[in-house]
């Protein structure tokens, strides 16, 4: 016992002593009151909504943030969206969690003469600013303004400010700039946009390259339509691709490309609808065959099936755009869409509004200008282009040569390290604003958090601090002010009430078909043989997009769906390249590719083709990526990498402990039984429990009003992992770090379990507390922390917890999870060291992050996944005020509530028309059914009836 | 009886009551020892109550580690004493009159240290009285229905029978130490603890009487103790735990081990206290007998744990057992344990089928430790192994002790031997009443 | 007062024997031994002990005692855990058995110390010793 134990253990036994002296006096009591006034007839503690939009990526979901009292807790997709209905995807869920990041930077800060920060106040960082820029404009410099995406009323006010102040707006700056695919679509349709996908309405989807479940173009309206489609329209998706991806493993059916032989199989596609394109590739099914490496047969029946289907549609994107192939592919593949009549499901007119991004060249142009030594004050915000441009560009040494930068961002990036000033930007949930998720749509940004640590201010107020500054005229109060001016103007005077309500406004505007196709320029077809030997391809990422979520703790505490791996930097590699090395996981490898070395673990990726290698395109950073010459894109496939074992090897937190089932039937298909039973007996695990489950000495329980239940179907889920993220979000569960992950000893409640059994492909389970009627945990349990609770749930008491541990060891599905620390420390506390480093479990102010409902646990004590009884409870109540029983569909588990692709079916399994009991009446699976735990959870393999779940959740009921 | 009889009488006080006299520079190393490491063990626990279980090595899925594998081979030990007194005494063996008081302290210690280690594993150890029924403002009283609870009844049931049990056996003995008191001390404390015995005749009516009937009450709680904690484990549902056979094959295992350290106990403490002619190599062939027998059905159940799984049919089961035997590609896995564990349990012990290893001391003191340790890595690798690889290939994980579990376990060692050297210096070793009955 | 110390039993048992049929009573014998020797409990014809009737009654107690507490606590507080029924006797038993075994061998070692008068404070204070010798003594008539 140190000598601080020392000292709380007394003032602990004399506070007591003295509490316990001292009773209260009546009346003394005092009410805690909210932090600013509530609304009308609003009640203190009562969750309420407000409507916002997420900034994450440019998709621009609507949000509906989930409030106690003037307090963010929770980010929740708006139910009616057009974009995303309700939904949100991982990135989303934890958008709460960038508001509260231990890396935003606090208030603004100056480099000193010694390359230190100093803080300073905003007054200060003006008077800079506008010193550099008259000093600029003696010395005849030019002061640029390069920015990320902006859509809406900012890019207005930027143009403004650029006028006034003598700036000139440079193109803005996004990794995935959609280069080649815009060019190609102004190349054919003389629209350079990226068009809405209308997948919903098509029965066969054919996805080239295209991460349309993880960062292309609008993942959750993507996995939504794709998910209804299934059901509605019986869709067959078809996911071609030159590595191994989400979609590739969640597609009915996935076909391995060789890199860059993408426009071969175009070809022979469009030769398969009588079209030849001139100057495209030999359209011959050997030829095509041999280019790409799929066999005929599978070509000929890809075209079979694409002619037979009756709507059609072939999108190409994500890393077969990406290669020195990439604007050849989309030509082709816009001429495929216009050949195969698809353009009906093309809309331009509710395109993605990428209008003011540039590509890599736009960049290159910047570097060599800044080489020049023309620039004067160079403003770089929301961009990273230091971390994220080709190495070669040398793009950080050069920004020095501008007289004096500055940078707009939440957090110090390779680009704000090379700046003289540094202004913090406010979150989104702090800010007012407006964004644009497609041409016509109009979404609410405003702010519903007391910027309560931070000194930050949006990016419009600071703007127009700065022309107040400059030009002594002030039009506007503030940002907010000039939004509600551009608003009205646009929108007319009449538009605040359905604004705030719905969080969007529709533009709209005529569906733009797209014109008839243009012939194409030859140049503009040329494809180039990607070059032998290993390639690394620099993929996105679910969890990190272009690395801008890389910081984020709560992104790297979920594992990735592919590897299960958590924290931490790794290369992908092929099982049969593996084998060649002498690879184990973990492994370190050097990569080289010219100057460029970077050494990074090894992960072993099953179903990834030889000599293809993966890295995150957030992990890469900077690195040797090249500018396409024909779109001006990023060539993000790294060819002739030089591949070493450096001998070393690190310990990856893979959460994964087998990639296979080994026969145990855990999901669903014959295929299963048969396979993967290396030494471990086949399949007998389900055989040898048919007909046994429903034996038991003991009567079944009786239920009174509820017996809630869950239905998941696997086909509709895609392992998009937003499940979990909610869960974090919802339940305070801890995200306890690398090192604890390295011990075994992840928190999550829900967890989705990859297993690679299938010839090709892999199947995915959702896996949480099965709330078992006849559970093994809860009769172990010495003291009744876990018992059956009458609605069927299998509540765990936290405080009447003593920590045995039993029910952990005793549940077959080892959901339970056990606090091994304080890893959520009282505020400003510190947490003890013990082993390893397990601060970065508790980065404060991270903690504020919690959800008011539900009791954080303490060191000692087991905690599980309970359907969310906090919002069972809450539903209760409202039921209860109104007099009657919790409508089906009314409450549902934060996994519910955000699943894209409305996988999760929750619901009263006594009552019958309850969507879950439909489902259950239909036959569904349980895992290890045979032990006779028999759970409340089941999977469906299969389309789920009645399509559509109302997440009416909210609230407002 | 003859003169040299009485002559015995004598000398069997004298000598037995020698061992108590005052301790040698040795005695005072070893108790330094012991109580040294104790006090580290009980700082170690400190520290992990003040930061969190997870200073030791267990996390999802192995929720049990050294700490139950600890207190399962405490309460193990603590099994042959009351058999040897209880049991043995039923039979008549008259070998185990040599053993029993030794055992009995012995399996008294042992329960000490084995209840500590139910404490040390909990999360919440400050609420570690939630485990016993009392009247309480929750209204809440523990789950009958848990194996766990079931180990605290038999538990603290085994140690205040067996305290009664040997502290029975003791009266008679601590009249005579009275008698040899050397200071007033020792004197008023063997003359309270004696009650005041004579040895009237009716003293030793009801005396005998219940000592029988103790050792009826007795014989079958040494049954049902490793009984109930095997339940712990074969109540569940895991695989490698799940199964009838775990009771006897716990007892069996107990017994061996329980065997096993009282040769390690009693071979050092008769050549220190010269015992050489009151317990012979006849007494410890006895032992070393119980040893081979109870090696034996160590031995069947082993394989009849891989018979039912395979029989079973069961791919759990199977696989489990597979891995058991032969772990797993990736290193770390706990294949090597297990075939230590049969060598030491099961091959080695078979030498005692020769004669010449029964009789040899030195022989059977070093099998003995190879007992105990194989012993342990039993209890290991029935419950780290089942926890590590079940039901879900997806959690399946894998388990390394930390320093801080080492240490720990190594602190109740301490506190076992600390114990056991106080008891060599307090109280008559050996049960001198009884041997004197066999010289008549 | 007599007394008469012997080096051994058998001298021990003839001298008793002899007392005995001397038409001394028994209640005025006091034989002490220091090891067992159930001859002389014959030959003065003592009555057979108590100590198991108390090992009868404590064992039963404890038995019921066992069920009694399981069931009235589950009762009090019924909680369904595992699917099982509230009361379920199966697991109960191993309760009831343990607690059959503590009061059983508590009750037992009380019925020995109540019938033979143990502890017996004034021997503590001056014990007489007889050492390894067996011991009679016969009270004088009076």
């Amino acid at each position: 016992m140190n000598r601080r134990d020392f000292l709380k253990a007394v003032g602990a036994a004399t506070g007591g002593a003295v509490v316990a002296g001292c009773e209260p006096k009546k009346g003394t009591y005092k009410a805690i009151s909210p932090l600013f006034p509530l609304p009308e007839g609003r009640i203190p503690g009562e969750p309420y909504y407000i409507r916002t939009t997420c900034t994450e990526c440019p998709a621009a979901c609507g949000v509906s943030v989930r409030m106690i009292d003037g307090v963010p807790l929770k980010l929740e997709g708006t139910p009616g969206h057009p974009v995303n209905d309700g939904s949100l995807c991982i990135r989303g869920q934890a958008a709460i969690t960038r508001l509260y990041n231990p890396r935003r930077i606090r208030k603004p800060m100056r480099r000193k003469s010694t390359g230190a920060w100093e803080e300073i106040d905003w007054d200060q960082a003006y008077g800079a600013i506008i010193e550099a820029v008259n000093r600029a404009r003696q010395e005849g410099r030019k002061n640029l303004y390069l920015s990320g995406r902006t859509a809406g009323s900012l890019g207005r006010l930027i143009d403004e400010f650029c006028r006034k102040a003598g700036f000139e707006r440079l193109p803005e700056y996004e990794v995935f700039d959609y280069a080649a695919l815009r060019q190609a679509n102004r190349l054919v349709f003389g629209i350079g946009e990226v068009p809405f996908y209308d997948i919903a309405g098509c029965d066969f989807l054919l996805t080239i390259g295209a991460d349309v479940l993880q960062t292309f173009g609008s993942p959750v309206s993507q996995q939504r339509q794709i998910a209804r489609a299934r059901r509605e329209n019986g869709l067959t998706w078809v996911h071609a691709e030159p590595h191994v991806s989400l979609e590739g493993l969640q597609a009915q059916k996935r076909l391995v490309v060789r890199p860059g032989s993408e426009p071969h199989l175009l070809s022979f596609l469009l030769a398969a609808y009588g079209k030849s394109i001139p100057g495209a590739p030999p359209s011959g099914a050997a030829a095509v065959s041999r280019a790409t490496g799929l066999d005929e047969g599978s070509l000929l029946e890809l075209a079979e099936q694409l002619r037979k289907a009756s709507r059609p549609l072939v999108i190409a994107g994500g890393v077969s755009l990406a290669g020195e192939n990439g604007l050849a592919t989309a030509v082709l593949c816009a001429q495929l869409q216009a050949a195969g009549g698809m353009t009906a499901r093309l809309d331009f007119g509710r395109s993605l509004d990428m209008g003011r991004v540039g590509t890599l060249k736009d960049l290159q142009a910047l570097a060599n200008r800044l080489e020049r030594g023309e620039a004067g004050v160079l403003f770089v915000t929301r961009t990273d282009p230091a971390g994220t441009a080709p190495d070669t560009m040398r793009f950080a040494e050069r920004m020095e040569k501008a007289s004096f930068r500055v940078a707009l961002a939440d957090a110090i990036s390779a680009t704000s390290e090379k700046c003289d000033l540094v202004l913090p930007l406010s979150h989104s949930l702090e800010s007012a604003g407006d964004a644009v998720p497609h041409r016509g749509l109009r979404g609410l940004v405003q702010p519903v958090a007391e910027k309560l640590l931070h000194d930050t201010k949006t990016e419009g107020d600071i703007l127009l601090d700065l022309l107040d500054e400059m030009t002594a005229e002030r039009e506007f109060r503030s940002y907010a002010a000039y939004l509600k001016e551009q608003w009205r103007a646009e929108f007319g005077p009449g538009y605040e009430p359905q604004f705030s309500a719905t969080g969007y406004l529709v533009r709209t505007a005529a569906r733009q078909a797209s014109p008839a196709p243009k012939p194409v320029p030859a140049q503009a077809l040329k494809t180039t043989a990607m070059p032998e030997g290993p390639v690394l391809a620099l993929v996105p990422s679910i969890r990190y997009y272009d690395g801008r979520s890389r910081s984020l703790k709560l992104l790297n505490e979920i594992p990735d769906p592919l590897t299960t791996i958590t924290y931490g930097e790794w290369v992908s590699v092929a099982q049969q390249d593996a084998q060649d090395l002498k690879l184990q996981d973990g492994d370190e490898l050097e990569l080289a590719v010219g100057t460029w070395t970077r050494v990074l673990p090894a992960k072993i990726q099953k179903r990834l083709p030889p000599g293809v290698m993966m890295v995150d395109r957030g992990v890469a950073g900077a690195c040797p990526t090249r500018v396409d010459p024909a779109s001006g894109g990023e060539v993000a496939w790294l060819t002739g990498v030089r591949v070493r074992k450096t001998g070393g090897a690190v310990r990856l937190p893979v959460m994964s402990g087998s990639p296979s089932q080994h026969g145990r039937g855990i999901i669903p298909d014959p295929v299963h039984l048969k396979e993967g039973g290396n030494a471990h007996g086949d399949g007998h695990g389900k055989e040898h429990g048919e007909g046994h489950h429903n034996l038991s000495l003991y009567p079944e329980q009786e239920y009174r009003d509820y017996r809630w239940a869950m239905a998941i179907d696997l086909d509709a889920c895609t392992a998009c992992g937003a499940c979990v993220a909610a869960c974090y979000v919802e339940n305070n569960v801890a995200m306890t770090g690398r090192d604890q992950h390295l011990r075994g000893r992840e928190m999550s409640w829900i967890r989705i379990e990859p297993f690679y059994d299938r010839e090709d492909g892999a199947d995915f389970l959702p896996m949480l507390c099965q709330q078992c009627d006849a559970a093994p945990c809860e009769a172990v349990c010495p003291v009744f922390a876990t018992y059956h609770n009458p609605e069927g749930l299998n509540a765990q008491i936290y405080n009447r917890c003593v920590g045995t541990r039993y029910c952990a060891n005793n549940c077959p599905y080892k959901v339970r999870r056990f606090n091994w620390f304080d890893y959520r420390p009282r505020r400003d506390t510190q947490l003890r060291q013990p082993h390893g480093d397990l601060t970065d479990s508790i980065e404060l102010p991270l903690d504020r992050v919690s959800n008011p409902l539900v009791s954080l646990r303490k060191r000692g004590v087991m905690e599980k996944c309970t359907f969310c009884v906090q919002r069972i409870r809450e539903a209760r109540d409202r039921a209860k005020d109104r007099g009657r029983k919790i409508k089906d569909g009314e409450m549902v588990p934060a996994c519910a509530q955000t699943c894209p692709s409305e996988a999760i079916v929750f619901g009263n399994s006594l009552d019958p028309e309850s969507r879950v009991s439909k489902i259950i009446q239909q036959g569904t699976h349980r895992v290890f059914e045979e032990l006779g735990t028999r759970p409340a959870v089941h999977y469906v393999n299969g389309p789920i009836p009645d399509a559509r779940l109302k997440n009416s959740d909210r609230g407002e009921a | 009886m003859t003169e040299q009889a009485v002559e015995q009488h004598h000398r069997l006080e004298r000598d037995i009551l020698a061992a108590m006299s005052r301790p040698t520079k040795w005695y005072w190393v070893a108790l330094g020892v012991s109580v040294a490491a104790f006090l580290m063990g009980m700082a170690l626990w400190l520290y992990m109550i003040l930061t969190g279980m997870g200073v030791a090595g267990i996390n999802n899925p192995v929720g049990w580690g050294v700490f139950i594998v600890d207190f399962v081979f405490w309460v193990g030990i603590a099994h042959s004493g009351t058999l040897i007194s209880a049991v043995l005494f039923l039979f008549r063996a008259r070998f185990r009159n040599r053993f029993n008081r030794a055992a009995e302290a012995m399996t008294i210690f042992a329960v000490m240290t084995a209840g500590l280690f139910p404490l040390i594993h909990l999360g919440r150890v400050w609420f570690a009285y939630w485990l016993f029924p009392y009247p309480n403002n929750h209204l809440i009283w523990p789950n009958f229905k848990s194996p766990l609870v079931w180990d605290v009844f038999a538990v603290s049931t085994y140690l205040t029978v067996s305290a009664v049990f040997w502290y029975v056996g003791l009266i008679p003995d601590l009249a005579i130490a009275r008698r040899h008191a050397k200071n007033r001390i020792q004197m008023w404390a063997y003359r309270v603890f004696s009650l005041g015995w004579v040895g009237s005749v009716q003293q030793w009516k009801h005396y005998n009487k219940l000592y029988g009937l103790l050792a009826c009450f007795a014989t079958p709680l040494v049954v049902s103790v490793h009984s109930v904690v095997s339940w712990d484990f074969a109540m569940s549902v895991i695989p490698g735990w799940h199964t009838t056979i775990f009771a006897p094959y716990f007892v069996a295992g107990a017994i061996l081990s329980g065997c096993a350290m009282v040769i390690t106990l009693m071979v050092p403490m008769r050549k220190f206290f010269r015992l050489e002619e009151i317990i012979t190599v006849k007494h410890f062939e006895g032992i070393a007998q119980m040893l081979l027998l109870t090696s034996l059905i160590v031995t069947y159940s082993y394989v009849v744990e891989y018979a039912i799984a395979f029989y079973s049919g069961n791919t759990y089961e199977i696989s489990h057992f597979v891995y058991r035997l032969l772990g797993a590609d990736e290193p770390g896995h706990y294949r090597y344990a297990y075939w230590v564990m049969v060598a030491c349990n099961s091959a080695l012990p078979l030498l005692l089928f020769f004669r010449r290893v029964r009789t040899s001391i030195p022989a059977l003191f070093v099998l003995s430790l190879f007992v105990n340790v194989g012993m342990w890595l039993e209890r290991f690798i029935i419950i780290v192994t089942s926890l590590a690889r079940d039901f879900d290939p997806y959690a399946w994980g894998l388990y390394k002790p930390t320093i801080i579990e080492v240490g720990i376990t190594i602190g109740s060692f301490g506190l076992f031997f600390t114990l056991f050297l106080l008891f060599c210096k307090a109280l008559p070793v050996l049960a001198i009443t009884e041997i004197k009955e066999e010289y008549t | 007062m007599q007394e008469y110390r012997f080096e051994d039993e058998h001298s021990y048992l003839h001298k008793l024997q002899e007392l005995v049929d001397s038409g001394v009573p028994a209640r005025r014998i006091h034989a002490f031994s220091p090891i067992p020797v159930p001859a002389a409990e014959q030959i003065l014809r003592e009555k057979p002990t108590f100590v198991r009737v108390f090992a009868i009654a404590g064992a039963l107690l404890g038995m019921v005692a066992g069920f009694a507490l399981c069931i009235y606590t589950v009762l009090r507080y019924p909680l369904i855990v595992g699917g099982k029924p509230v009361v379920s006797i199966l697991p109960f038993v191993v309760i009831a058995f343990e607690l059959t075994i503590l009061l059983g061998s508590l009750a037992t070692f009380a019925g020995f110390l109540l019938n033979a008068r143990l502890p017996y404070i004034p021997r503590i204070f001056n014990p007489d010793e007889y050492g390894t010798h067996f011991t009679i003594l016969v009270e004088e008539e009076r």
